[in-house]
């Protein structure tokens, strides 16, 4: 007889396969998933510059700083423990698939839908927006869930 | 907010080959530091998208005359390095290899899109210089087992709307020291046949190389100049791209040019309504992108034109340049038409879009591809060094956009 808990776990590991691997993080989940990205991403924790500081002490929002030798990324996590953006700068750009976790897809797809050029972007999504601009080898850009953008946060203090 | 602006500058034209009666041919131009340009012309591949800068350039085994020539390139300053996809370069070229393994690159840009493929080695010719010896990449998002960052690289020319880049930019290599020494630098992997692709260091002389920056002279920059487009727009213009300043005498800059000291990360300063924001000089871009000074009345289209400006009637600003140091610094004045407003025979034809039921094939906007400019930069390793221009894009650190903003915006990238 098979113990329910091992049922339970073959139900979800079916589950798994069929919706593919998990996000690995992070913008829309939980705070704790900054250290998964940095481990992800092979980055270094560093302190966080003072000009976002100075945004997060005002909102109550905690930032984070990780970074590697060509990109810094920041997050940004709601007073209540949620990642409601990211932002990047740097040489090359990070991987938006760790970044965006379940976002993403939609991303690519609203990305897919524009139009034929190259230049600075805004891509709104269904749930998620993301801009970028800058050129080769300074490359910024910032993600975030408007739905969870705190009282006080600007899109634009989000860099 | 930020929008492409279709717009035309009022520098002066550039200088032409003056003659009586027929027209006489520039003899800079038969030297051989010059390549052609065309703007959505015929240098470019049909269904090229607005404000696209196209060269050739010949690509060779390493020391033979095998060789091939690459039309459609997108010549761009904002990147360094030569790029070509697989399906378009097929010629056998050794592998740059570290530790025995092959060296991959992933490349990402702005509009979300990346490039993969592996390092190789090319002897490269442009225009009628001698074959230089560099690292370049073959795109090709089939080679290894791609890193997450490129798991949506472009597939090829039809997908990209280009056979390959060009990269002249401010730098001699597209990373640099940063990916010397830190494998994970988000750039370079190495690929083990038939197993993944692991990030890799690798010294700045096996990284893609500005293929201009190896020449024997005529190195140190690099000069693009098109003919005068009217304010209603133009269908095509046809120019030349001059490597090296000050080296020939069709590259010396005349005594009204300034020169612009760039900051570490290649730019200048731009002050446009009183805000002051960092300014490149970017071919690749097929915009003029900045943020629109209050009560400019520089609106937005409506979808799916989002990304452009639709005055109502032409509007007409005044910037100031200047260097990453605040001097020298000089006003510039350039005009912004409406996207719809410009001549319908400036379309692109076969326009790409068709396909996307769109009622009317848009217009070519003026700046910075088809506008009457001459520009001209140059790069050192680190920091990078100076420019002149007068075709320039600005965007800010952090872009100021527009709220509330339409659903469902276009967006030319």
């Amino acid at each position: 007889m098979t113990p329910p808990s091992r049922l339970l776990a073959a139900t979800l590991t079916a589950a798994f396969l069929l919706a593919g691997p998990p996000a690995r993080a992070t913008l829309g989940e939980a705070e704790a998933t900054v250290e998964r990205d940095r481990q992800a991403l092979a980055m270094d924790r560093r302190p966080v510059a003072a000009a976002a500081a100075a945004v997060a002490s005002a909102t109550g929002v905690t930032v984070h700083e990780l970074r590697s030798s060509t990109v810094s990324v920041r997050q940004f996590v709601t007073p209540s423990g949620v990642v409601f953006a990211v932002a990047w700068s740097g040489l090359a750009m990070p991987d938006l698939g760790t970044l965006l976790g379940v976002h993403h897809a939609d991303y690519r797809a609203a990305v897919k839908r524009g139009e034929p050029g190259r230049g600075p972007r805004r891509v709104e999504a269904a749930q998620v927006v993301v801009e970028t601009w800058g050129h080769a080898r300074n490359l910024h850009g910032r993600a975030w869930l408007p739905a969870l953008l705190p009282a006080g946060v600007k899109p634009d203090d989000l860099q | 907010m930020t929008a492409g602006g279709s717009c035309r500058c009022s520098s002066p034209s550039p200088p032409v080959a003056a003659g009586s009666g027929a027209p006489a041919v520039d003899p800079g131009l038969l030297l051989p530091n010059v390549l052609p340009v065309s703007v959505n012309g015929a240098g470019c591949s049909a269904g090229s998208y607005l404000n696209k800068p196209c060269v050739s350039a010949t690509v060779c085994v390493p020391g033979t005359t095998t060789c091939q020539v690459i039309n459609d390139l997108l010549l761009d300053t904002g990147s360094t390095g030569l790029r070509v996809f697989s399906q378009v370069l097929t010629l056998a070229l050794p592998q740059v290899s570290r530790g025995g393994v092959p060296v991959a690159e992933c490349v990402g840009y702005l509009d979300g899109s990346s490039q993969w493929g592996p390092v190789v080695q090319a002897d490269v010719v442009l225009g009628g210089e001698p074959a230089v010896r560099v690292s370049m990449h073959r795109l090709d998002a089939t080679f290894g087992v791609r890193p997450s960052a490129c798991s949506a690289a472009t597939t090829g020319p039809a997908a990209a709307g280009f056979n390959g880049i060009l990269g002249l930019g401010n730098w001699v290599e597209d990373c640099g020291a940063a990916c010397a020494t830190a494998p994970n630098n988000g750039l370079y992997f190495t690929c083990a046949s038939g197993g993944g692709c692991t990030p890799t260091a690798l010294a700045t002389a096996s990284q893609v190389q500005n293929p201009v920056s190896a020449l024997p002279a005529d190195n140190n920059g690099v000069v693009v100049r098109l003919p005068a487009v009217p304010g209603s727009g133009g269908g095509a213009v046809e120019g030349h791209v001059i490597l090296g300043i000050g080296t020939r005498s069709n590259n010396l800059p005349p005594p009204t040019v300034r020169a612009y000291p760039l900051d570490g990360f290649g730019e200048f300063k731009t002050t446009l309504g009183g805000v002051t924001v960092g300014a490149f000089v970017d071919t690749g871009s097929n915009g003029l992108f900045f943020a629109p000074p209050a009560g400019a009345g520089l609106i937005n289209c409506p979808s799916p034109d989002g990304a452009w400006f639709c005055p109502a009637a032409p509007v007409s600003l005044t910037a100031t340049n200047a260097g990453a140091g605040g001097t020298p610094a000089a006003p510039v004045s350039f005009q912004i038409a409406s996207i719809h407003s410009l001549s319908a025979s400036v379309a692109v034809s076969p326009p790409r879009w068709a396909a996307r039921s769109r009622p009317a094939a848009p217009s070519t906007g003026g700046c910075p591809s088809t506008s009457a400019a001459t520009s001209t930069s140059g790069w050192r390793r680190t920091p990078p060094a100076w420019a002149r221009g007068r075709w320039w894009l600005t965007r800010k650190r952090a872009p100021r956009w527009a709220a509330p903003r339409p659903a469902g915006r276009g967006s030319r990238r």
